[in-house]
């Protein structure tokens, strides 16, 4: 096979840090971000080993300053159910956590790195998204959350950590499987400030991130053809895009470029703000419920009728790339370091790498190491670095027609003996059919000629089968040789044919200053309004808040622009109302009405049946 | 020259049934209520009022003279509505909705308090749903306009 002339390439033989600094990632940054990979030597320096016992009591094992990197990997015994966690922020007090926040936030003015959010997030979503948002935000007082200044007392330890060693530092893995060369970068941050800095999910003391170029070999040389990005929302094949897809994979000088989230530093394939929408579980019965309103709603109005939860938060995660970036031919470069499954601080600390938040839906406790998931379990990113992007039934391109090939003689081969029994089948059946015509007629032979029929059949069925086989055999033969001469002919499948979910930018929200200040302002106003109800109206509490929330419905549709649309959807939300109240009210009357036009109706079909 | 934002000129059916359907039940029904304003229930309806909610009205009677007023005006604004729903006017398919919309609160408002209006409501509620017809929406363009909804 050729050597594709449009990617770069390198020879088989080369050391595995060579092939990672070839196809090195540049990461750009979002304006404001206030971490990028690093060191986990220092990190570790920095913090200290704690555990976490059933019961909830908390243990300091190694103060912070006293570990090492050898130092996870000794064994520590613990009871069942104890969590072993590393903690860069010591527990701060409110005037320690207020000294941080300042000093950050001077910093940051100072340094200029400051973040815009722009169009606000919240106005993305309607009045009950809102609701939900502030649901969730109570929610974290309940389920356990990183304090408040943890991130900036994250982020004052990180600069001392990058004042003594400036270096960006990412962890390599090169992986040999099935024909492929798997380059695993993982990338490890400090902490990850997406809640309390760029208004996202969670925030969780240390983040480990990773991508992966998939190479194959041809002529001696490892070419790349896949890139994939491990992202929470999406799995297997959509995860990795082809080399040459034009449409989404970026490159510099043959580095892909990875848009990395603001205080999430997801990584995403092109720049722009992603829209995150975290959906309240819902049972099912009530998501089909919700389903079945949406679609009987629009069926009436004729409407979208795309079931969509109306509990769902809003969250962006703002991948702009205009920060700063890392890799090859920025200002910053990269230092690699290289890792296997042998290295003692992947293998042997299965802990989590910073605050365990005791949040039961994880999203603020801290990650495991790139081995381990939160629980101790391998990482199938880790110990299944092809299957994670869908990349085990892939084959590498050179080996693709080789494996056509071998089938294709496989299936000629067959068919020729398909063939060969048809012909074979076609003849015994013609003598039996010559056989049976023989005996007819004579009532002494029936016993032979019903056993010699049945044969018939079988043998009948028997070649019908054959013929079914030679048919669909003979339709993957002529598949797979269109694929071979496609593939000689070095025609391309499509770069997305294997995607079926993929993440796009979102359009950067248009709204009005006057819909966004509502659209932050309004959830509390509405608080503030069912406590003057409260206060002021108690026994018409339920009668003001209904009014309340149609205001407050008019406003927001009044500051989309979609007010006719929405006054629509209210006045048929309302007759609805209105109608079940009337079907409760009256609804001897109006059985009586249905039954007497059933009946009417079908006293005229009937009538028009007797006269035609 | 920019274009006048009014609906195209031909009319569909389902927007002349509907416009008829209004023409006919909507200042009908108010006038009826209208005849019953001054009943036995409309008077408690409006003491009710004025001893819950504290309105500064002066007294129940002042309070059924505003009510009057209000379903007077109600009449002539449907009849409006009604004349510029049959000329395809999308001013008044947004205004009857609007009046459909408030009628029902309103009436919905007196079901919860124990002063229920039921024939008002049937008719504003098969009025909203006439309005709200694929057909009917359509001609007098609503939702267009593909945005985020507000709720």
């Amino acid at each position: 096979m050729k050597l594709p002339s449009d990617r770069p390439s390198i020879q088989a033989a080369a050391s595995d840090l060579q092939l990672l600094r070839k196809f090195e990632p540049v990461i750009r940054y979002t304006q404001g971000e206030p971490f990028f990979p690093a060191s986990v030597d220092a990190y570790i320096e920095r913090a200290g080993m704690w555990i976490n016992t059933p019961g909830g009591k908390e243990t300091c094992l190694v103060p912070e300053g006293a570990l090492e990197l050898d130092g996870l990997t000794a064994q520590r015994s613990a009871v069942f159910g104890s969590v072993h966690y590393l903690r860069l922020v010591p527990p701060l007090t409110l005037t320690s956590g207020a000294r941080a926040v300042s000093k950050t936030a001077q910093r940051h003015r100072r340094e200029g790195n400051q973040f815009h959010p722009g169009a606000g997030r919240l106005a993305r979503g309607g009045l009950l998204p809102r609701l939900m948002d502030a649901g969730f935000s109570a929610s974290l007082w309940l389920r356990g959350s990183v304090p408040g200044a943890t991130a900036a007392a994250a982020e004052i330890k990180y600069r001392e950590a990058l004042a003594q060693d400036d270096r960006f530092v990412y962890y390599g893995r090169v992986v040999r499987a099935a024909g492929w060369t798997a380059l695993q970068y993982w990338f490890f941050y400090y902490y990850n400030n997406w809640r309390s800095g760029f208004h996202g999910v969670n925030d969780h003391e240390s983040d480990w991130e990773m991508i992966v170029v998939y190479l194959y070999e041809t002529g001696g040389r490892l070419v790349p053809e896949w890139v994939a990005f491990a992202s929470h929302d999406f799995h297997g094949d959509d995860l990795r895009r082809r080399w040459d897809d034009q449409q989404d994979l970026e490159l510099e000088d043959g580095h892909p470029v990875v848009y990395a989230g603001a205080g999430s530093h997801a990584s995403y394939f092109r720049r722009g703000e992603y829209q995150a929408e975290v959906s309240l579980p819902l049972p099912r019965w009530a998501s089909a419920l919700i389903g079945g309103a949406h679609r009987f709603f629009g069926r009436l109005t004729g409407g979208n009728q795309t079931p969509r939860s109306p509990f769902r938060i809003p969250f962006v995660d703002f991948a702009r790339g205009d920060g700063r970036a890392i890799g090859p031919g920025q200002a910053d470069g990269w230092t690699p370091v290289l890792i296997d499954s042998e290295t003692p601080w992947v293998r042997d600390f299965r802990g989590l790498w910073g605050l365990f938040a005791r949040d039961p839906l994880s999203g603020e406790n801290a990650p495991g190491g790139p081995l381990y998931n939160r629980d101790g379990t391998p990482r199938a990113s880790w110990s299944d670095v092809l299957g994670f992007a869908g990349m085990e039934k892939v084959p590498p391109p050179p080996q693709e027609p080789q494996v056509l090939r071998k089938e294709i003689g496989r299936l000629e081969k067959e068919l020729k003996d398909l063939d060969r029994q048809i012909v074979t089948l076609s003849g015994l059946l013609q003598d039996e059919g010559a056989r049976l015509k023989g005996m007819e007629g004579n009532p002494h032979l029936a016993k032979r000629h019903g056993t010699l029929a049945a044969k018939v059949k079988s043998d009948s069925e028997s070649l019908s089968a054959l013929r079914r086989q030679r048919d669909q055999e003979g339709l993957v033969l002529n598949a797979f040789r269109a694929r071979l001469a496609s593939i000689t002919a070095g025609r391309q499948d499509e770069p997305q044919a294997h995607i079926r979910h993929v993440a796009r930018p979102v359009e950067t929200a248009q709204v009005s200053r006057a819909l966004e200040t509502w659209a932050s302002l309004s959830v509390g106003f509405l608080f503030l309004g069912l406590a003057g109800l409260l206060w002021f109206y108690p026994q018409q509490f339920f009668l003001g808040l209904f009014v309340l929330l149609v205001v407050f419905f008019l406003v927001e549709a009044i500051l989309r622009r979609t007010f006719a649309a929405s006054l629509g959807s209210l006045s048929v939300a309302l007759a609805l109302i209105g109608l079940g109240v009337l079907l409760a009210t009256f609804w001897k009357l109006a059985a009586i009405i249905v039954l007497c036009l059933v009946g009417a109706n079908l006293i005229w079909q009937r009538l028009r049946e007797l006269r035609g | 020259m920019a274009r006048k934002k009014e609906a195209p000129d031909r009319r569909p059916v389902v927007v002349t049934i509907a416009g008829w359907v209004a023409a006919i039940t909507l200042p009908l029904s108010l006038l009826a209520l209208l005849g019953r304003a001054t009943s036995a229930v409309e008077a408690r309806f409006a003491e009710y009022l004025v001893s819950e909610s504290g309105l500064e009205v002066g007294s129940s009677l002042t309070l059924n003279w505003i009510l009057l007023g209000v379903m007077v005006l109600t009449v002539v604004l449907a009849v409006v509505g009604v004349i510029g729903l049959l000329r395809m006017k999308r001013w008044a398919w947004v205004f009857l909705s609007l009046l459909m919309a408030l009628g029902l609160m309103f009436n919905l408002a007196r079901v919860w308090i124990g002063y229920p209006q039921y024939t008002l409501m049937l008719v504003y509620a098969i009025n909203a749903l006439l309005l709200n017809q694929p057909e009917v929406r359509r001609a007098f363009r609503i939702g267009e306009k593909v945005d985020e909804a507000a709720l």
